[in-house]
């Protein structure tokens, strides 16, 4: 189970969280495309870069990352949400078909979860 | 009171004992208007012209009932027991009047026990101070009444002071009972209006206190949320400290070392956001509880600072930043000999934007070189503090020791950790 050619965007205001992300990903084989702090940043990413999944934190500096979500559901790339809140109703409604992992992220779920989500199971 | 005043009119007092004197005025209005058309018309039927002096009455009437609409408007407590008290003449003399049409006999003495008790029990409802006069002058002038209807007879006196003397013992003790049970009466009901108005002002009072508490659980329930996010945040950010710092140590003593000086950064960190709320931090305090413990003597750091209020995702970038400068520091640089020194001068311009230029530099350490290596360290201050506040970092090794310039925009302090 490789993440091999996958392309991956990292949304996370956390360096250092991200950066950790980033590493695993990659040890998995994928590829980061980019690890951003804001909603502004992924969507000058999104402008000029083709991506395969999205990995988003739901708070990013204060605010929320909702109309990024919206974005890339409309371009049907599949996200997945990581959060500190362990209550779901954070998220929208519209957004809480997508899965959700919880802080601190456990490597093989995350693993486990982008394998499914783009079904290569 | 409420009660009472809204079955007040324009006139009409607001007190509970006047409102019961109003009410029996207006019965003594209706009595002796009544008996003035009566002895009007039986009069002028019966002996138009004979008796004069009972025209004479009753323009005295008329005048008194004219005085007491008057006096009426301003229905004071003591214009009303006025007023009360010359309807009640005015009732003695109606029934006189009235009972004097049909006979010139001694039926007149019952006109005039009927007219006083009347007048006096049923209108007069006051003690005997007022009564005793009251009823002095209505015999009085019952009295002249009857003498100027019977001049012929000799024991007109008689009459009336024996149906009076009576009359009046009666009729007082009858206005005492009646006082005092309508007093009790006016004193149950304002113990219960009292009583209900505490009743009322206790359950408001309790609303309040139920919606505060309400208020509070609320602020307690979100700042439980937020304890729980923050925790989860700070165990992810370890997390991640722990595998960046593995992926870059040499020996596990070397991970520990480096892990557990991480862990005290962010606890110091932590602590100046926590002083705050986690709304603001103060970027002296902020420097003073990250670089102090590294500090080996009092000369060994100086600082120049601005002030300068940072939010919390800014003091956790440069937070992080100065721990890492401090703990390399400490072990290779500066602050690890005693002629070792470090400046510290942190300047905020407020031109355009508010920017934040911090520069930490090393004098008088042992000589140092360019790591060959870029480590975690170098990363968390120029790469992390880059990502996170949008600012620069950039790093140089002098001769005299490790220079560090930071330029970082400031926001307004949010009060958001983010993440």
């Amino acid at each position: 189970m490789t993440l091999e050619g996958v392309r991956v965007l990292i949304v996370e205001d956390n360096f250092i969280v991200a950066d950790s992300l980033k590493s695993l990903i990659c040890s998995y084989g994928g590829t980061v495309v980019a690890t951003v702090p804001s909603v502004d940043g992924a969507r000058r990413v999104l402008a000029s870069n083709p991506i395969d999944v999205a990995i988003l934190d739901i708070h990013i500096d204060g605010g929320a990352v909702d109309p990024l979500a919206d974005q890339l559901a409309t371009a049907r790339i599949p996200m997945i949400f990581t959060t500190g809140y362990s209550d779901e109703t954070v998220l929208p409604q519209r957004l809480r078909s997508w899965p959700r992992l919880e802080k601190p992220v456990e490597p093989d779920r995350l693993l486990a979860m982008l394998s499914a989500i783009l079904g290569r199971d | 009171m409420s009660s009472t005043t809204e079955t007040t009119t324009s006139f009409a007092p607001v007190e509970a004992e006047d409102l019961f004197l109003w009410e029996r005025s207006r019965v003594g209005y209706v009595v002796v208007i009544a008996g003035i058309v009566v002895v009007l018309v039986g009069e002028l039927i019966l002996r138009p012209w004979q008796r004069p002096g009972i025209n004479v009455v009753q323009a005295l009437n008329i005048a008194v009932l004219g005085l007491c609409l008057l006096v009426s408007r301003v229905p004071t407590h003591r214009n009303l027991t006025c007023i009360l008290g010359l309807l009640g003449y005015s009732v003695t003399a109606v029934a006189i009047g009235a009972t004097g049409i049909l006979a010139m006999d001694s039926t007149s003495s019952l006109a005039v026990l009927v007219g006083l008790s009347m007048g006096t029990a049923v209108l007069v409802p006051w003690g005997a101070r007022y009564q005793f006069p009251a009823v002095l002058v209505t015999s009085a002038v019952a009295t002249w009444t009857l003498a100027s209807i019977r001049p012929d007879s000799d024991e007109f006196w008689f009459q009336p002071v024996g149906s009076i003397l009576p009359t009046f013992g009666a009729s007082v003790i009858v206005a005492y009972l009646l006082r005092r049970q309508r007093l009790a009466i006016a004193a149950a009901e304002h113990d219960r209006v009292v009583q209900e108005r505490d009743l009322r002002e206790a359950n408001s009072r309790l609303e309040v206190e139920i919606r505060e508490h309400e208020k509070t659980e609320e602020t307690l329930r979100f700042a439980l949320l937020e304890l729980d996010h923050r925790v989860k945040n700070t165990l992810a950010t370890l997390q991640s400290m722990a595998e960046l710092t593995l992926d870059t140590a040499s020996s596990p003593q070397e991970f520990i070392e480096a892990f557990r000086g991480r862990i005290r950064a962010m606890a110091r960190i932590h602590s100046a956001l926590a002083a705050h709320r986690w709304a603001a931090v103060d970027l002296r305090e902020l420097i003073e509880l990250v670089v102090g413990p590294y500090r080996l003597y009092d000369a060994g750091v100086s600082l120049r600072c601005d002030d300068a209020t940072l939010s919390a995702v800014e003091a956790r970038a440069v937070g992080t930043a100065l721990h890492e400068l401090a703990t390399n520091a400490a072990k290779y640089g500066a602050l690890s000999t005693r002629e070792g020194h470090v400046g510290i001068t942190a300047a905020v311009s407020e031109a355009d934007e508010h920017r934040l230029s911090l520069v930490w530099s090393e004098q008088g350490g042992p000589k140092v070189d360019e790591p060959t290596r870029r480590g975690l360290g170098t990363k968390l201050i120029e790469a992390a503090l880059s990502y996170e506040s949008g600012g620069t970092a950039r790093l140089s090794f002098d001769e005299g020791g490790v220079r560090c310039e930071i330029d970082m925009p400031l926001r307004v302090a949010s009060g958001s950790d983010g993440g």
